[in-house]
């Protein structure tokens, strides 16, 4: 049947080619219509045709995804598929659904064992914009992941876990760790308090500090806004977060400084 | 007066009684002689394909007899592959003597190791049972499936020049 095709690819082999090389296949010259020769020419040479050519066989053939294969395939699996729901239309409708990503690698390669160590390494991502959080557990929070999977900037806490052999171990120990994370973060411990933390920790208590006996000098009644405004205004700048750039000064820093001297012309009413 | 090292070399057997061995080197010629042949005289020696042009035109003119992904960035198993295929080359050679004008194309896919060879022999009794017994014994060995695809080919007909 072949041998009476002439030597291009006619109209009626197009649905037919599907059925002759459904699979990846060696290259057999005798299946192929086509009048192909393949390597380079020297001096009195002829590069070999396909049937005595060792390239053709050498080189990966693609003849199995032919353009009308291809549209078969489709055709056959669209029975099985169904339609994107229309409600995720961007990314922030995804967020909101699905708030924490898994992200795992498979790998594939020849080998008698398709088994790959690094398989088994799982990240959980996840916003903490989309946890219920007070201010304490937030900062309980970060403290306890660390600075390496928090990203304050775009607050986004990374789990990745690779310590157990199989990818199913990991992926629920990185739920664990996420559940114990959070549920932690909303208890408060007997050693949370004055004399065990410090300013690394996110904590400050005005009332040890140098600014505290300043105002106690001056003799105001404590419950006055100003002292108040005064001691908020201390708290932020002593709280001030580490800046990612060094020498510049951003919007934040310009407020708390201003916030500053604000309240402290009206403390000691200038 | 002793002139250099070598006759106060020689001198000390006397002195001590002692046996040197020395032995002669010639300089080192730093020469690559892969894949290269020798100009005959009557230019009647014949190359194939893949003999006529030298190593380093293999990725350019010349394609990679043996295709495996151990030798990609962080996979493992490329020694194991290369020694693998050293086998299956000298298995095959040796099982379809004299009959293999070319070399041997030896393809991996996930545990399927594909071997094409180019065969010069007419009679198909022989090779299908070369082919099966092949198959077979080095699925064994090798505790891979085997395929083997065979071809025809003329030994004059694999020739591309002549040196």
């Amino acid at each position: 049947r072949i041998a009476r095709h002439p030597s291009f690819l006619a109209d009626t082999l197009e649905g037919e080619w599907s059925d002759i090389w459904p699979l990846p296949n060696q290259f057999n010259p005798y299946l192929v219509p086509l009048p192909l020769r393949m390597g380079h020419t020297q001096k009195f040479c002829v590069s070999p045709d396909k049937y005595t050519s060792v390239e053709l066989l050498k080189v990966q053939n693609f003849l199995h995804l032919t353009p009308p294969a291809i549209k078969k395939h489709c055709a056959a699996l669209k029975k099985f598929c169904t339609p994107f729901p229309k409600e995720l239309e961007t990314q922030q409708d995804c967020e909101r659904e699905f708030p924490v990503e898994t992200h795992t690698v498979d790998y594939v390669a020849a080998g008698k064992t398709p088994r790959n160590p690094a398989a088994r390494v799982v990240t959980k991502t996840i916003r903490l914009s989309n946890l219920v959080l007070d201010h304490h557990a937030r900062l309980k929070l970060t403290q306890l992941a660390g600075k390496e999977r928090y990203n304050r900037s775009n607050d986004i806490l990374t789990i990745k876990v690779d310590r157990c052999p199989v990818k199913k171990q990991n992926k629920d120990f990185a739920d664990y760790l996420l559940t114990a994370l959070y549920f932690e973060s909303w208890k408060t411990e007997p050693w949370e308090s004055k004399e065990h933390t410090s300013h690394s920790d996110g904590y400050y208590w005005w009332e040890d500090s140098a600014s505290y006996q300043n105002v106690k000098n001056l003799s105001l009644s404590w419950d006055s806004p100003t002292v108040e405004k005064y001691r908020e205004s201390v708290r932020e700048l002593k709280l001030e977060p580490e800046p990612e750039k060094l020498g510049i000064l951003t919007e934040e820093r310009k407020e708390a400084v201003s916030n500053y001297k604000d309240s402290v012309i009206k403390l000691l009413n200038l | 007066m002793i002139r250099n090292i070598n006759s106060l070399r020689a001198l000390l057997p006397r002195l001590y009684h002692q046996p040197v061995c020395q032995f002669h080197v010639s300089p080192v010629n730093n020469k690559a002689t892969a894949g290269r042949h020798k100009v005959s005289k009557m230019l009647n020696k014949p190359l194939t394909y893949d003999q006529a042009f030298k190593p380093n035109f293999i990725g350019v003119k010349k394609g990679w007899l043996s295709v495996h992904t151990g030798n990609l960035r962080g996979e493992h198993g490329s020694y194991q592959f290369t020694y693998e295929d050293e086998l299956i080359r000298k298995f095959c050679v040796g099982t379809f003597y004299r009959m293999l004008p070319t070399d041997i194309v030896i393809k991996r896919r996930f545990n399927v190791i594909e071997i094409t060879l180019m065969c010069n022999t007419v009679v198909s009794t022989k090779v299908f049972f070369l082919k099966a017994y092949s198959e077979r014994l080095l699925s064994a060995l090798l505790k891979c499936h085997i395929k083997m695809h065979i071809f025809k080919l003329n030994n004059e007909d694999a020739i591309y020049k002549y040196i």
